[in-house]
């Protein structure tokens, strides 16, 4: 067999590309983030399909991805927001493996819909894991490459693809996949405008009218919106948040109500704890579709119970397992 | 606060809507959901050092006996948020064995806190903000520093930021509001007064907080163990140093 890539070579880093895996657990007690992929559901996607354990480490692109070149064959998936993407001035598509010949240059471009792309690579991302993960915090210089997004002339190693990724890259070399998965149903109908499960937090029984006002409330989110968080503006009522509150622990997904008139939905790089109302939570099933939403977007929120939230994210982990099956028949 | 059985009896409504559960006793806790994978337990009602011990003690007790299921906790100044894999257990599951853990008699409280000692550059450009604190209180530069370095301070809790320390105990004759336009760059290391809370920035960052002075210590070392200098229960004292001692320790 072929020498299979263990490293490649960034030509242009695009917006912010950063390397991502599923979060850095076991360090919030410190004040470290949990960080990681902020559509968590491309991540496991794009690592499925090349062959990766789930754990493997990705690129994350956001708005623009960045060029790439590769020095031996490989295997890449592509999930998320549709990017345009080609290898060597060949148009590529999302959400199925693509063989990466010797010598290959992948370039992606802009996205199309959505605003983050996962690039899974054969073997995973390499770096070397900072506190059990290698995700990149850009704001400590903690994780990934450097601590830092990725710019052009970055050389990054990557892991000894498994048995599975070999197979793939082996039968993908004489015969494209002529397959993709069906994502339609995880991200909504409309990328621009979309419609997120929550349930109400601890604090919002105790402001009156407010849990209403919230789920009937057209939000957009305003620019001021990051790998931390996103700050929804919205007609809410003014909400009387209940005062002198004490900092307490927050996950992402938590919907923070600081005095005004926007809510903030905390992400995969928020802060462990703070001090502003909790009002609701986003069903962690329906993290990536916020994650795809651009400046600007209109969300809106439809209430279910935590429970129900729970029975979703079992529903999810049950439909990723038969969609690991369904891949793994398609190169036996 | 305690609240006997009888008068719970007889005011049932004006009990439980102004104030929550975690009132009542010092054994029952409250608990309740953080997110899908997240259960919060409240063990004060107010910031002090009584919670603090209850946080420690309670903590201690998390380390000694792990909860199935359990992947890591996050102590705060009154509650404590246990994370879980809510595809292996049931929130239920964690709340009951939260409160089996908090009704435990504990036996780590006796433990001596360590003391870390923080050298501090105060003034000059370490500390652009030393003399507006100084001048807020009618106070000289010198009684700032004086008062800072002769307080005793406990880390109530981490967060914010990875290794920040949120530290109880700054004498309240040099409490000071935040700065009225926070600077859009402050430099790691920088100590600073917000209120009564006082702390130093593990990373440059945006922030609002007077800064009094810097010290060369690292607060946050990702490939040091343990990462973080300081640790919740942990006391801390301020040395004043001078910005030759500050060069000679940056470059060690």
């Amino acid at each position: 067999m072929a020498r299979v890539a263990t490293q490649f070579v960034v030509r242009s880093g695009g917006l912010q590309t950063t390397v991502q895996d599923r979060g850095r657990f076991g360090s919030r007690r410190l004040g470290v983030p949990l960080s990681g992929a902020l559509d968590p559901y491309a991540l496991r996607i794009a690592n499925l399909l090349v062959g990766n354990h789930g754990d493997a480490a990705v690129l994350e692109c956001t708005l623009r991805g960045p060029v790439i070149a590769f020095e031996n064959e490989t295997l890449v998936a592509l999930c998320g927001g549709d990017f345009a993407a080609d290898l060597d001035g060949v148009q590529v598509a999302g959400w199925r493996p693509i063989h990466v010949e010797a010598g290959s240059v992948l370039t992606i471009g802009n996205a199309h819909r959505g605003l983050r792309c996962c690039v899974a690579i054969a073997g995973g991302i390499d770096t070397v894991p900072v506190l059990g993960s290698r995700s990149t915090f850009v704001r400590a210089n903690l994780g990934g490459y450097e601590g830092r997004a990725l710019a052009s002339g970055d050389v990054v190693p990557l892991g000894r693809p498994g048995a599975d990724a070999l197979t793939r890259i082996q039968q993908l070399r004489n015969k494209a996949a002529r397959w993709f998965v069906d994502v339609r149903d995880v991200y909504g109908a409309e990328f621009a405008a979309p419609r997120l499960r929550a349930y109400a937090g601890a604090h919002a029984q105790l402001m009156r009218g407010y849990v209403d006002a919230f789920f009937e409330t057209e939000f957009t989110v305003a620019p001021a919106s990051d790998r931390m968080g996103y700050r929804l503006s919205g007609k809410l009522p003014a909400a009387e948040a209940p005062g002198g509150l004490v900092s307490e622990p927050v996950v992402p997904g938590t919907v923070q109500q600081p005095p005004g008139s926007q809510a903030i939905v905390l992400l995969a790089d928020a802060q462990t704890t703070g001090g502003y109302a909790r009002v609701a939570h986003v069903a962690q099933v329906d993290l990536p579709r916020l994650a795809q939403a651009s400046p600007g977007a209109r969300v809106r929120f439809e209430q279910i119970t935590r429970e129900q939230a729970v029975q979703l994210l079992r529903k999810r982990e049950q439909d990723l397992a038969r969609l690991s099956e369904a891949v793994r028949y398609k190169f036996i | 606060m305690k609240c006997e059985p009888w008068r719970r009896l007889l005011w049932p409504y004006i009990v439980i809507s102004v104030q929550p559960p975690h009132h009542q006793s010092a054994d029952a806790i409250a608990c309740e959901p953080l997110g899908e994978g997240g259960a919060l337990v409240t063990l004060a009602s107010e910031i002090g050092r009584d919670a603090h011990e209850r946080v420690r003690a309670f903590c201690a007790k998390l380390d000694q006996e792990r909860p199935r299921g359990l992947i890591e906790y996050v102590p705060a100044y009154t509650t404590v948020a246990l994370y879980y894999d809510p595809l292996r257990v049931d929130y239920a599951d964690i709340r009951d064995a939260a409160q089996r853990i908090a009704s435990q008699p504990s036996n780590a409280t006796n433990t001596i806190p360590r003391l870390v000692d923080i050298p501090v550059c105060y003034g000059g450009e370490f500390g652009p903000d030393l003399a507006d604190v100084a001048a807020h209180h009618g106070i000289s530069a010198d009684d700032v520093i004086a008062l800072h370095e002769g307080g005793e301070y406990d880390v109530w809790m981490l967060g914010f930021a990875p290794g920040f320390a949120y530290l109880g105990g700054l004498p309240e004759r040099i409490a000071t509001p935040r700065r009225a336009t926070p600077r859009v760059k402050v430099p790691a290391g920088s100590v600073g007064i917000a209120g009564a809370q006082t702390g130093v920035y593990p990373f440059d960052s945006p922030g609002g907080w007077q800064l009094i002075g810097r010290t060369p210590l690292r607060m946050f070392d990702p490939v040091r163990s343990p990462p973080a200098l300081l640790a919740p229960g942990d006391r801390v004292r301020f040395r004043a140093i001078t910005p030759r001692e500050f060069e000679e320790l940056w470059r060690a």
